[in-house]
């Protein structure tokens, strides 16, 4: 554990500059089936390589087994078929070296807990000094543009807000690979504008690997630089759809007549 | 008991609430609703009073608030002498029911095979009507300060098992796979998720354990004690002497009260978190 923790430092990459070396996120040919009465097929023959720091979205109708892929990367749960790579080794062992940052639908924060501690809650339990603890809080919550509100609980925040401190808390580790799982789907549409603009600012200020689940075509095609399609039942990948459009990217984008075809690819490749 | 503690939260928020005149506004309300249960309480002291007087009821039947008053003043020593053992009792069953059931509780929630077996059980002893038990105790453990604590600490036990077990068991999934994420040992989910997250059933454990632990005390000490409250209510009764018999009840319930507020206020301090949860859903869990 403490060698593991130490290893969390050693390899952290600070602001702007990324490590772009390694292999990425390879899954080749996983499935999953639940152990339920009748097994439940989720996911079938899913295939796709995510390069590092890249941007990718996945989209796709409820159930189609989105979040059960995220649970696979992340070595939470393990595939029954096919295998899952992370810079070449096992999720089990890319967790056990602390790559990943989580963020849910819900903020999740634990109430009992001020804004701050919750964000230095991963950093105790990887048993990281308390100075640097101190230090990372402070800058991630200047990050996510809530410096000052250290001291507040959860409960004194809005849904944007807390989802905001949800988000300084996944990278508290400096994690290769973040996982968003709908992080904005409970947000109105104004608050959901803004947080994908300022997701983006802070992805190119701590470059990382993000995979990030969502029901909304825009959102994924003004974020990602690539949009797996999963369709239902067994989930699989129907279709892969990139994304040249350039970045830095703001609101404007979503005018441009690139976005609008690309909205109208993606709506047929859903309806279908 | 349960409006009392609604109404009483929002003063404790009001505290750190930046906006002054909500809170003192919190204040007053507070205040008024403290007013309106004293004048009830007054009220009905004033009208049994009138009763006993009107009715010519005798004080061996039921004596007026005013002959309880004067029996609690002649009888002050011997009640105080006789509330310690009786506190005595309830605290020791208190501490020892509710450790054991949150130790119980966690291992319930860590070893499913251990909450099969044991779970089942402790429904089925929470089924025996512990005033029957009293006499069991006695039977077994003699008259002395064992066989009461056995009381205490089985009443104190249930609620707080049944409400730990629930609080250590309702964790948010995505929480338990966040801790997951970056290996968190069960230790960690335990101390720093799961634990925290079941102190507010606790507390309603040991909000209900508190009070039933001092009843629990005064139920045992009827069953051949030779001090404490309970010795004193079949005291009492045997002698006819309906003036001591109730100043004992009152000074029993006053102790209720006292061991709830205790526990309240320790709760406050301890899951603050809760009251301004509380608060944001206007009172509402
Ligand atoms: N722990 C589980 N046990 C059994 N079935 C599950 C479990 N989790 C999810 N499922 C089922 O697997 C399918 C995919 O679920 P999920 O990955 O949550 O989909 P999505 O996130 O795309 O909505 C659904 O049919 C769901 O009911
Ligand atoms: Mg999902």
């Amino acid at each position: 554990m403490r060698q593991l923790s130490a290893d969390v430092q050693a390899s952290k990459a600070g602001p702007g500059q990324f490590d772009m070396s390694g292999d990425g996120v390879r899954c080749e040919r996983v499935g999953l089936t639940y152990p339920t009465r009748p097994p439940l097929r989720a996911l079938d023959d899913v295939n796709f390589h995510i390069e590092p720091g890249q941007f990718v979205s996945l989209i796709g109708p409820s159930g189609c087994g989105k979040s059960t892929l995220l649970r696979i990367v992340a070595g939470i749960l393990p595939a029954t078929q096919g295998a899952v790579t992370i810079d070449g080794a096992t999720p089990f062992e890319a967790r056990e070296q602390r790559r990943f940052g989580f963020v849910f639908q819900d903020a999740v924060l634990l109430p009992w807990r001020s804004v701050r501690q919750n964000v230095e809650l991963l950093g105790e339990i990887v048993n990281l000094p308390k100075a640097e603890r101190t230090r990372r809080a402070g800058e991630l919550l200047e990050l996510v543009g809530l410096a000052g509100f250290g001291q507040l609980r959860p409960s004194e925040l809005s849904g944007g807000m807390r989802q905001r401190v949800a988000i300084a808390r996944a990278l508290a580790l400096d994690p290769r690979i973040l996982l968003m799982d709908e992080p904005f789907a409970a947000l109105d549409e104004f608050q959901r504008e803004t947080l994908n603009v300022e997701l983006l600012r802070i992805w190119t200020e701590r470059r990382s690997i993000v995979m990030f689940v969502t029901h909304n075509i825009e959102e994924a095609i003004f974020l990602s630089d690539r949009v797996l399609v999963m369709t239902p039942p067994p989930g699989r990948i129907a279709s892969v759809v990139d994304v040249d459009l350039p970045r830095p990217r703001d609101l404007q984008l979503r005018s441009e007549p690139e976005f609008l075809r690309l909205r109208r690819t993606l709506r047929d490749l859903l309806i279908r | 008991m349960i409006s009392s503690s609604a109404s009483e939260r929002p003063a404790v928020q009001s505290s750190r609430n930046p906006d002054a005149a909500a809170a003192s506004r919190g204040f007053r309300a507070l205040l008024s609703d403290q007013w309106l249960r004293w004048v009830v309480v007054i009220g009905i002291l004033v009208l049994w009073q009138i009763g006993t007087v009107v009715f010519e009821i005798p004080k061996f039947l039921i004596p007026s608030p005013i002959v309880i008053g004067q029996a609690l003043w002649t009888y002050r020593a011997m009640l105080l002498t006789n509330t310690i053992p009786t506190v005595e009792e309830a605290a020791a069953g208190f501490i020892l029911g509710n450790l054991i059931a949150v130790v119980l509780a966690t291992w319930f929630v860590h070893v499913r095979t251990a909450r099969q077996a044991l779970y089942p059980l402790a429904i089925v002893i929470q089924s025996i009507p512990m005033v029957a038990l009293a006499p069991v105790f006695v039977v077994a453990m003699g008259t002395g300060f064992s066989s009461k604590v056995a009381m205490t600490t089985l009443i104190s036990f249930f609620p707080t098992l049944v409400n730990a077990t629930r609080g250590l068991d309702a964790v948010e999934r995505p929480l338990i796979e966040l801790f997951q994420s970056v290996n968190a040992s069960r230790r960690d989910i335990y101390v720093k998720l799961r634990f925290p997250n079941a102190l507010p059933y606790i507390f309603l454990g040991l909000r209900v354990t508190a009070t039933s632990s001092v009843i629990g005390a005064i139920i045992a000490e009827w069953v051949g004690a030779q001090e404490g409250l309970g010795f004193m209510v079949i005291n009492s009764t045997y002698e006819f002497n309906a003036p001591m018999l109730w100043a004992t009840l009152v000074v029993s319930s006053a102790l209720v009260l006292c061991v709830f507020a205790l526990v309240a206020v320790v709760e406050r301090f301890v899951v603050p978190w809760q009251a301004s949860a509380e608060m944001a859903t206007g009172g509402k869990r």
